[in-house]
């Protein structure tokens, strides 16, 4: 009830048609997301009964679909996150709905050709297309790679767009950088009360995060695309392999962590909304956390480039101390604050409050994973091992992509005015928080093995471990399939009411 | 004099300055200079650029803040991308030894500078900095590694 009446009053602030607009684009971007990561999983799956030798695939066919999965992934859970920040921005100030659909066809367009470059012309350098990997000792044909770095600068055009919008979405609505920051409220807290100005919402703060690093990994992005570019057709060209490194890391590091970021707004809006009047505020712990996020988001990266001996020794401290603080935030300010706002409250479990809780669950146990490997002592037996396939495996796939899950059952929840029935999310439950930790379990347990990732055939104990790993990606598969069944029988029953947030 | 006053005087020197800077390569002939210091020029040409562009901007901000008009963003984005490709270190011993064409690509970097910082004010305000920067950072990023090795 409570609900209804919180989404009235947000809802005659803004007209019906522009609500349906940004709705239609939120769907837009989760929708096409979604199919991505759908249709990619499936490959995952293929993959990874491959290196159980349960089927074989060709030589070269395996790194091309690698990659494919990789890159494809990371749009899709981007395209996710970023529908769905943009939506819940159009709830904060006016966004023009054109700008955002030409950031989708940009990255979509991208998509297609990276699809066109890997699976017809079998380029195979993985998503992270490491400097000389795409050039030297490739099994595939010249045009494969110039249409995957082509591709690659689609998808950051696109992702630029987007970002600009965003800044500049923020920027107009909170008085610039110090309102967008909340300084005031942090500084001086009597004098920003006093003025009746409010703070941004804690989603803004994910917004404005997810735009300036994000432009920060864009600039990165397009610089060493168009080298990369101009190397292609000039293979005299000189280029700096470190420097080609740093700039592929900031890129690609940063845009990974920010598709975890990025739907986290979704906790910060829809959680609350399960409990009894209990709310996500903005205070100076939850601005100062995010200021601390944008500083150690662009920087964690360095914790790439441990081995790389001709880097400064100053930047392979910097890169642990960052990829250590980079956990505080997270963990006070949403992790704890989450768990906090559901104890005791009443909790309302549903599908989509399910997959938002368990997703919190599942960014912790995956960053502890990635904080095991950032650290150096450790990293000299993890580095490059399938412990790196397994923690980010884990937070991205049971961690962001429960975040969009549960935006989306959120939504589905809210429109029709119905839930799932117990037996129905225990049995999801038990496919897609069971099935997913077995076959993540594979990939700890082989990478605590110093079984190297990226691996078509993997040296004992890896083929072992892939069989049965392989078994919990079924179950995982069968739960996400039930998923999309509720999901299909919730979207078919009659709206609750015209006018609603979500 | 008037802020607005001021800001078009700033936005005339840089410009100059850049133009300067832009038809240098003139006098100095055919004198080739080395990628790395020839990519930190172009980034001169390109803040010069970006600097008018931003002082004529901010003497004629009205005083509200005017809808996103997305017609602006393209070029906004367009312009670094351009900006990038007149930096192709390929091209750079055929501009060494053409200083008219020379002199013309440096004012394709003031007006790549320009272009994004005007383009993205118009797009919404303040993005004409971020879009600045952001081309500005690639400029000065591309002489540690682009057409250049240790
Ligand atoms: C059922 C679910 C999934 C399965 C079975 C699966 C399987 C795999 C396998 C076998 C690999 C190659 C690992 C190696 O040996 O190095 C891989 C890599 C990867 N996966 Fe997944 N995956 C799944 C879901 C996801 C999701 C949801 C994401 C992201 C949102 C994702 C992102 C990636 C990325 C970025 C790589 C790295 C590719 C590279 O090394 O270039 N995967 N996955």
């Amino acid at each position: 009830m409570s609900d209804t009446i919180e989404t009235l009053v947000k809802s005659v602030h803004r007209d019906l048609q522009s609500n349906r607009t940004a709705k239609r684009v939120m769907w837009l971007y989760i929708g096409s997301g979604l199919t991505l990561v759908g249709v990619m999983i499936l490959v995952g799956l293929g993959m990874r009964m491959a290196q159980g030798g349960m089927h074989t695939f060709q030589p070269g066919l395996f790194y091309s679909l690698m990659t494919l999965h990789g890159g494809a992934m990371m749009v899709g859970m981007a395209l996710c996150g970023m529908g769905l920040l943009w939506y819940l921005f159009t709830l904060e100030g006016p966004l023009n709905p054109i700008t955002a659909v030409v950031a989708c066809a940009l990255i979509l367009i991208g998509a297609v050709l990276v699809a066109i470059s890997a699976l017809v012309g079998g380029f195979g350098a993985a998503w992270t297309f490491l400097y000389p990997l795409p050039f030297v000792g490739t099994y595939w044909p010249s045009w494969a790679t110039g249409a995957f770095l082509a591709g690659i600068a689609f998808v950051v055009l696109g992702w630029t767009v987007w970002c600009l919008q965003m800044l500049g979405g923020v920027l107009t609505r909170y008085g610039g950088l110090r309102g967008a920051f909340a300084w005031d409220l942090v500084w001086s807290p009597s004098k920003c009360a006093s003025s009746g100005r409010t703070p941004p919402p804690p989603q803004a703060f994910a917004v404005l995060v997810a735009a300036v690093d994000g432009l920060l990994a864009g600039s990165a992005g397009m610089l060493v695309g168009v080298a990369l570019f101009v190397r292609w057709l000039d293979p005299t060209l000189p280029l700096d392999p470190l420097w080609v490194k740093n700039l592929t890391y900031i890129f690609g590091h940063t845009l990974a962590n920010l598709t975890i970021y990025m739907p986290l707004a979704a906790v910060y809006v829809a959680l609350p909304r399960y409990t009894h009047h209990r709310y996500w505020h903005t205070s100076a712990v939850l601005a100062v956390a995010w200021w601390a996020t944008l500083v150690f988001v662009a920087i964690a990266y360095f914790h790439h480039l441990y081995m790389d001996f001709a880097q400064p020794r100053a930047v392979q401290y910097i890169g642990q101390a960052a990829s250590y603080l980079a956990a505080f935030p997270p963990a006070v300010v949403t992790i704890f604050g989450g768990a906090l706002l559901v104890y005791r409250s009443g909790f309302r479990w549903t599908l989509g409050s399910m997959f938002l809780y368990v997703g919190m669950i599942g960014w912790t146990v995956g960053g502890i994973g990635a904080l095991l490997d950032a650290t150096v002592a450790f990293n000299i037996y993890f580095h490059n091992t399938l412990w790196v396939v397994a923690h980010f495996h884990t937070y991205l796939l049971e961690g962001a992509m429960l975040f969009v899950l549960g935006w989306v059952f959120h939504c589905l929840e809210e429109r029709s005015g119905a839930t799932s029935s117990r037996a129905v999310r225990t049995l999801i439950g038990v496919g897609v928080f069971g099935g997913g930790a077995w076959l993540l379990l594979g990939w700890y347990l082989a990478g605590a093995q110093g079984v190297p990732r990226r691996y078509a055939l993997q040296p004992a104990p890896g083929m072992e471990i892939s069989w049965w790993a392989s078994l919990g990606g079924i179950v995982l598969i069968v739960g996400l399939v039930l998923c999309g069944i509720e999901a299909i029988r919730l979207a078919r029953r009659p709206a609750r009411q015209e006018i609603s947030v979500a | 004099m008037t802020r607005q006053g001021i800001l078009r005087v700033v936005a005339a020197v840089s410009g100059a300055l850049a133009a300067a800077l832009a038809a240098r390569s003139l006098a100095e002939g055919v004198e080739a200079i080395d990628v790395r210091s020839h990519h930190l020029t172009h980034a001169g040409l390109i803040l010069g650029g970006a600097v008018a562009a931003l002082a004529l901007a901010a003497a004629n901000r009205s005083p509200v803040p005017p809808p996103e008009k997305p017609q602006w963003l393209l070029p906004a984005i367009f312009a670094p991308l351009g900006g990038m490709v007149l930096m192709v270190p390929t091209f750079y011993p055929y501009m060494n030894a053409h200083p008219v064409i020379h002199v013309l690509s440096h004012f394709g970097h003031i007006i790549a500078g320009f272009t994004a910082a005007w383009c993205g004010e118009r797009y919404r305000a303040r993005i004409g900095w971020t879009t600045a920067l952001f081309l500005e950072a690639m400029a000065v990023g591309a002489a540690f590694g682009f057409g250049v090795t240790r």
